[in-house]
């Protein structure tokens, strides 16, 4: 056994479980206040308590009990609630948060269809983070990654490596990579069904999706890519041509036939990069 | 003739018109101006037929000033065509592999893993990062 070796600075790097997942801050500055990631944590935490679809007291709870009225929501939710909105449209209806909820049989539950029920949770994760990465920008850190739950953002870069360096899940072997990305100062989102089991579905069908395997998007705003791919994953095989129109967000495809389909400026990288 | 308007032209927006072409030979088309005096170059819009493309069905507008093409528009008559089309040019910019597993040990410095939300992924990720913090890995 060699002598202890120093871990990791916990000052700057910290791993919390909150919205059901592992979040994870990664500091590269040595020069902020380390309270910035407590704070960051804190609103995080904060999200939780408001937005959760698993908490009975949240404002999102209280909004699908009726027993809150959306005008008298926090002004964060009703932000939240009219980005929904916004890409419902901007996709074509394929990012719907009121999507319905599949049986077991993997049938659209049409009651639920029915409702007027909103989960808003696809895009709390990854608004809710670029909300912490504004902390931690107000607190002065220019390098720096916030994970949460596989969706990320990259400021700046680890030093002395010039991008952040980051795999994409492999949809079929948990244990591997299906590519790797080097960015900075951008975002990454992937959607696909290998994710507690398979929760997106196409809202026009009520079905998910069974010829692609997942979607990755990078761009500078991970709302954005976080919705993005959702939509993309649940237009199927229309996904790929869909992303291909998008501006300022490259994606990568991968279908059912094991076929990885990338726009052209997607920022993939060889293993000996 | 007309449907000599080939997907090339359209998608390449490369135009060619040989004169005495259908197009210029004008015989498809609804004259927009009447002829001009003798002396002057007239300018006439014609407008080609419906083709029916792999996409949908497209329509193609040139305005002609003496034997030159001034202008060509391509018109979908509906938003499904034009869509359709606007996919014809985009799957061909995707580029196409086959999907390789790569395994996370043998990457150097990989900080993250998007997609990776299971409990068992995200502890093996959070431990891969607090190496590199730590700069053991």
């Amino acid at each position: 056994m060699n002598a202890a070796v120093p871990m990791a600075r916990s000052d700057f790097f910290r791993v919390e479980h909150i919205m059901g997942m592992p979040i994870l801050i990664d500091v590269r500055d040595s020069d902020i206040d380390p309270a910035a990631l407590d704070r960051a944590f804190d609103w995080l935490r904060w999200v939780d308590a408001i937005f959760s679809t698993y908490r009975s007291d949240s404002e999102i709870s209280r909004l699908n009990r009726g027993e809150l009225a959306l005008i008298d929501a926090h002004p964060d939710v009703r932000e939240v609630l009219s980005l929904c909105d916004r890409f419902r449209e901007e996709t074509g209806g394929y990012f719907d948060i009121r999507a319905p909820a599949v049986t077991l049989e993997g049938r659209a539950d049409s009651a639920a269809h029915c409702s007027d029920s909103v989960d808003p949770s696809g895009l709390v994760k990854g608004w809710s983070v670029g909300r912490a990465a504004e902390i931690l920008d107000a607190a002065g850190a220019r390098n720096y990654s916030i994970n949460a739950g596989g969706d990320i953002i990259a400021r700046g870069r680890p030093a002395p490596d010039p991008y952040w360096r980051l795999g994409i899940q492999h949809p079929l072997l948990r244990d591997q990579l299906a590519g790797v990305v080097a960015i900075t100062d951008q975002a990454i989102a992937t959607s696909g069904a290998s994710e507690r089991g398979n929760h997106i579905i196409d809202p026009h069908t009520g079905l998910p999706p069974s010829d692609v395997l997942s979607v990755t998007i990078v761009g500078p705003d991970l709302t954005t890519a976080d919705a993005y791919a959702t939509a993309a994953y649940a237009m199927g095989k229309a996904g790929p041509a869909w992303t291909a129109r998008l501006v300022g967000y490259e994606a990568m495809t991968i279908l059912a036939d094991q076929t990885v389909l990338s726009t052209m400026g997607f920022p993939s990288i060889e293993e000996g990069f | 003739m007309r449907k000599s308007i080939s997907a090339a032209l359209l998608t390449t927006a490369v135009i060619v018109l040989p004169a005495g072409s259908a197009f210029a030979a004008g015989h498809s088309a609804a004259a927009a101006k009447p002829a001009a005096k003798k002396n002057v170059v007239s300018t006439r819009t014609y407008l080609g037929s419906s083709v029916d493309m792999q996409w949908g069905t497209v329509q193609v507008t040139i305005v002609v000033k003496g034997k030159l093409v001034t202008d060509l528009k391509a018109t979908a008559p509906t938003e499904r065509a034009r869509s359709a089309y606007i996919n014809g040019i985009a799957v061909p910019m995707l580029r196409k592999e086959v999907l390789q597993a790569k395994t996370v040990a043998k990457i150097k410095n990989i900080y993250g893993i998007s997609g990776a939300t299971m409990t068992s992924e995200a502890f093996y990720q959070s431990l891969l990062a607090a190496l590199h913090t730590a700069h053991l890995a």
